[in-house]
Order: C-alpha cells, then sequence, then structure tokens
C-alpha cells in the first residue's frame, strides 16, 4: 500500500511553468500552489522565478528561491509573493502588489471547500500588469514517498 | 543536552539570506501548517529570532524578538504568526514599515533594506539584474528550553 502510496504521489511530482503576456493592471494571473495530502512537501524544492523588470521592462529578472521539505502550498505562495513584491516595491510605479490567497473552490460540504482542501491547495495572484512572469519548481532529494507538488496556471479578470 | 537536541530535532527554523533584500524564517516541522507541533520531553521551549534591518536613514538595526512554543499547543502557524507580529510591532516603533514583515502560513518574509537601497542595475553593457550578495547575515535563530 505504501507503495502504491508513493508511486502516486511520484507520479503527481510535476514540474510546471507558465508564460503570462502583459495586459492591464485589473486583471490577474493565478498560479495554483497544490502540495500533496497533508498540504506540506515531502522534500525540498528549489524554485526559479523570472519575471519582467517592473523598473525596466527591458530586462527580466532571475531569482532562485530554495524551500525545504515540509513547506506548505500556502508558505510556498507566500514565499514567491514576497520575493515578486521585493522587485515591485523597488519602484514607485502603479503596480499592485503579489498576494497569496487561499483557494476558492467548492467541493465539501455546502459546496464550500474543506480545510482540508485550503491546506492542500493555495494560490498566487500576481498582477498581469506585472508582466511576463514564469514559474518553474524543481523537487531536490528525497525525504520522504515523493515530491508531491502541482503548479498550474489560470488567467482570469477581478 | 539530549533533551534540547531532541527537540531541535523537532523543529526548525530556517532562515534564508540569499541576497541583502530579505530573510526568510521558516517555521519547519513534519506536520500540517495547523498541526501542534510535539516534544517528546513535553517541554515548552523559546524561539529567538535576531534580524538586521537597514533603515531608510542607511543605519543598521539589530531586532530581537522572541516567542514561546507551548507543547502540544502552538503550531506552525501560530508560531510564525506570533514572531511576524512581534516583528511589526518593533518596526513601528522605530519608524519602519511594517509591510516590510509579511507572513504567510509557516513562513515569515522580513525585508532588510528600504526600496531601492541594494537594487544593483549594472551597466548599459552589461547590465545585472539579480540583487546583490550580502556581505554578512542578517539574521539567525536560537531555539532553547525553558
Amino acid at each position: 500500500m505504501k507503495t502504491n502510496i508513493r508511486t502516486l504521489f511520484l507520479a503527481l511530482a510535476v514540474l510546471a511553468t507558465g508564460t503570462l503576456a502583459s495586459a492591464q493592471s485589473t486583471t490577474r494571473v493565478t498560479f495554483h500552489v497544490k502540495c500533496g495530502s497533508q498540504g506540506i512537501l515531502d522534500a525540498p524544492y528549489s524554485f526559479v522565478l523570472e519575471y519582467t523588470d517592473p523598473c525596466d521592462p527591458l530586462h527580466t529578472i532571475r531569482k532562485h528561491i530554495k524551500l525545504p521539505n515540509r513547506a506548505s502550498s500556502e508558505g510556498i505562495a507566500g514565499a514567491l509573493a514576497a520575493e515578486l513584491n521585493l522587485s515591485i516595491d523597488n519602484c514607485n510605479g502603479t503596480i499592485p502588489p503579489a498576494a497569496s490567497e487561499e483557494v476558492d473552490e467548492g467541493g465539501g460540504e455546502n459546496g464550500q471547500p474543506t480545510e482540508s482542501d485550503i491546506l492542500k491547495k493555495h494560490c498566487l495572484v500576481i498582477p498581469k500588469s506585472l508582466g511576463n512572469v514564469n514559474i518553474s519548481a524543481c523537487r531536490e532529494g528525497s525525504d520522504g514517498p515523493g515530491g508531491q507538488l502541482e503548479v498550474t496556471e489560470e488567467q482570469r479578470g477581478d | 543536552m539530549k533533551f534540547i537536541s531532541t527537540f531541535i530535532a523537532f523543529l526548525l527554523l530556517f532562515m534564508g539570506a540569499a541576497h541583502a533584500q530579505s530573510t526568510t524564517i521558516y517555521v519547519h516541522y513534519a506536520n500540517g501548517v495547523d498541526k501542534p507541533m510535539i516534544n517528546e520531553t513535553t517541554a515548552d521551549a523559546q524561539v529567538t529570532v535576531e534580524v538586521t534591518v537597514t533603515k531608510p536613514n542607511g543605519l543598521n538595526e539589530d531586532f530581537e524578538v522572541k516567542s514561546t512554543i507551548k507543547n502540544n499547543k502552538t503550531t506552525r502557524r501560530q508560531l510564525a504568526a506570533d514572531l511576524a507580529a512581534k516583528l511589526k510591532q518593533k518596526f513601528i516603533l522605530c519608524d519602519i514599515d511594517p509591510s516590510w514583515v509579511t507572513h504567510s502560513g509557516e513562513l515569515v518574509t522580513v525585508r532588510n533594506t528600504p526600496p531601492g537601497v541594494g537594487k544593483n542595475t549594472g551597466t548599459d553593457d552589461n547590465p545585472i539584474k539579480s540583487p546583490p550578495k550580502a556581505r554578512n547575515s542578517h539574521g539567525h535563530v536560537r531555539v532553547y528550553s525553558r
């Protein structure tokens, strides 16, 4: 049984990349960060965050962020948002800050997300006016049954 | 001695200062973010976090905050939230924008330099878009029993 779960989690380990187009600041891009059954990673991950420099649209900023095992989807989204906001704050522009948000999906009783669902999945909300944003994740090492990470991208207006 | 080492095995605060702009305080524990942390010795413990921040006037300021981990009660989220709240309070007292401290789940991020400081744009011929490496540590963590 344990082997089956391990295989399943390994299959779920996803390296996801999203490239987004620049548009109005009133819209946003959401990266859904989903961790395994407990909502935490079972291995350390290395993230690469590439985005257009808010101070200079002709250049791209590339940052490496390492998070240890047991990181939660909420923590991952928060870490990525904080990194983006460091650059956004450096410019006195009109770009709103990036943020992390709880998942807003039904599925539990009365159509409300269960506490477990909220823990498992968190969103990184990025203002589209920031320009191109590219997130990639790479599992590093092993400390448990597979790196349970899935990052998906969604674009929508507020 | 066994008591302290056992506890540290269960709880580790991961602090990263990969570059000069921010320090990450990460509450590391085996279980989920909202599960209580358990020390097999059944004792509480105290955590001390020290962070150095460069104020808008260019002077460095050292901040130290303490928090207690109540055995089998305090969660990773609660510890991170408590550390963030205490850091914000100290920042306000020193006329530093409390928004330099952000909290998300088990993670606290502290901005170490004012906006625009530490940003390295390089030259026109050879632009550098990554912030410079930190020249010294901007913080560390101590964990000890009570």
